[in-house]
Formats: structure tokens, sequence, C-alpha cells
């Protein structure tokens, strides 16, 4: 019996919002199948993904966002001037946009780039990016294919 | 109910689950994954789980189709909110090892 198959398209909620994966290497172990994904790297591609997001970002995208900065519902909020209590209104609002104001979004989107050490250019490209109103339509991060467990470069693409 | 027996457990069972969730080594089934989805759990609140929870040894089970132990790891979530138990067991299918999450349970 085969224990090993290609899996097309995986969507993976295990972030908190789908991404998708293309061609992933799904193996069976202790009798289960389970997708062999590098998440640790496929976490640095999205944190790195998200400050481009065509669209608003989600409560769950925001909640991805302190966890893996593991800064704590408190220290997010000191750190974005509000108090934890409009964090979590923030993050309960799941796979809808927030709501905060887009003046926070924009730093907190700038704040993300600034963490995975972009250079002078892209923090420039993206401010100005941000001047503008986003779209409202929902996006998803789809990786294309990569090689073995390693996803390669993530796209937003409209839900 | 005489417990099950099996080889012997892991003698450092969170070392070694840390140095393979910190090593890439890690895995999750895929039925793993629908029971985060279900239960509102999020793959980085388990990964905190397991780098700063407790073995609770009483909760592990022995599952003789595998030959192998199941782990269970207790332990709250970064903001205290969530206490999680992960099933985590040691695989060498792969031909290397890894932590494979095999469910995750809301305890609180």
């Amino acid at each position: 019996m085969r224990n090993e198959r290609v899996q097309k398209n995986y969507v993976d909620y295990g972030f908190g919002f789908p991404v998708v994966f293309g061609k992933v290497r799904m193996v069976k172990v202790e009798g289960e199948w389970a997708p062999d994904i590098d998440y640790g790297l496929a976490e640095k591609c999205v944190i790195q993904a998200i400050p481009n997001k065509p669209g608003p970002l989600t409560g769950n995208q925001v909640r991805f966002i302190r966890l893996h900065f593991n800064m704590t519902l408190t220290r997010f909020g000191e750190r974005f001037g509000v108090s934890h209590v409009a964090v979590k209104k923030w993050e309960d609002k799941g796979e809808d946009r927030t709501g905060m104001r887009w003046a926070i979004e924009k730093d907190l989107r700038l704040f993300v780039l600034k963490q995975v050490n972009v250079d002078a250019n892209d923090f420039v490209k993206l401010y100005d990016g941000l001047e503008q109103k986003l779209p409202p339509d929902p996006y998803i991060i789809r990786f294309r294919s990569g090689s073995g467990s390693k996803p390669a470069e993530p796209v937003w693409i409209a839900a | 109910m005489p417990r099950e027996k099996g080889p012997p457990k892991k003698a450092d069972l969170l070392k070694e689950v840390r140095r393979l969730v910190a090593s890439g080594y890690y895995l999750e089934t895929r039925h793993a994954q629908h029971r985060m989805r279900s239960r509102g759990i999020t793959r980085m609140e388990v990964y905190h789980v397991l780098r700063s929870g407790q073995h609770e040894e009483k909760r592990d089970v022995f599952k003789s189709e595998h030959g192998s132990w199941n782990y269970a790891i207790r332990g709250k979530t970064l903001d205290k909110d969530k206490e999680l138990r992960v099933i985590v067991a040691i695989t060498q299918e792969l031909g290397k090892e890894a932590a494979l999450v095999v469910t995750a349970i809301n305890v609180t």
C-alpha cells in the first residue's frame, strides 16, 4: 500500500485563515495522512506577505501577526495605542475585517515589514501603496508549488 | 483496567519535542488539522503549548497498532485565556524523527 501521494491543492487553516499550497506531498504516518509542509518556512513567508495584502486585514490575520511576534494582547495594544480589549475585539472578528482605523492598520503593516527586515525602498513603496484605499474584496494567500516540503513565493489572489 | 504495556517512553519528552519543533521536524495529521479548526485552535497556540507546556504523563496512551506512544502535553496559550492539551507522537516513519501532532483539545 502506498504511503505517499501528491495533492494538487492543499488548503491549510492552521494559521487561522486559508493558505493554499500547490502540489503538497501527503505522507501516511501512524496510520493517518499528513501534509509534509515546512510550517516554519511557511509562517515566515506568510508574515512577509501580510503587509502587501490587497484587502483589509481580518481578525484572524491580526491574531496571527500578534502571536508570530509573541506579543500578548496588552503588549500589542500598547504598541498600537489601544487597549487590550480593543485588540481582542479586532481579533474576535475572525474571518471578517477588523474594523480598525486605517491609520492603525497602516502602522501595523509597516511594523510587520520593519520586523521582517526589508530594505528602505520596500518600506517606502509599501507606504506609498498604503496611501490608496484598499479594495473590499476578500483575498487569500496561495503558494505556488515548491520543491518537496518547501513552499515557493506566496501570492495574494482574490477569493 | 490495567494499562497497556509498550516500549519505554521518551526519557526527556519535552526537550525532544521542543528540539524537533525548533528544527522544523513537525507534522500535523489531517485529522488534527480538522479538529484544531473546529475547536478554534491555531498552530501558533499549539507551538506555544509545545514550547512551554508540561508533560501530562497520566494521559499518555500506547497505540499498539503503531507500536508507539501518544504523549499528552498540557499548557496555557500566550494570553493565558485558554488551556490546551496537545497529543503528540514521536514518529520515525519518514526516515527521520519528527513530532506528529495527533490532536489538540481545549481543556478549559
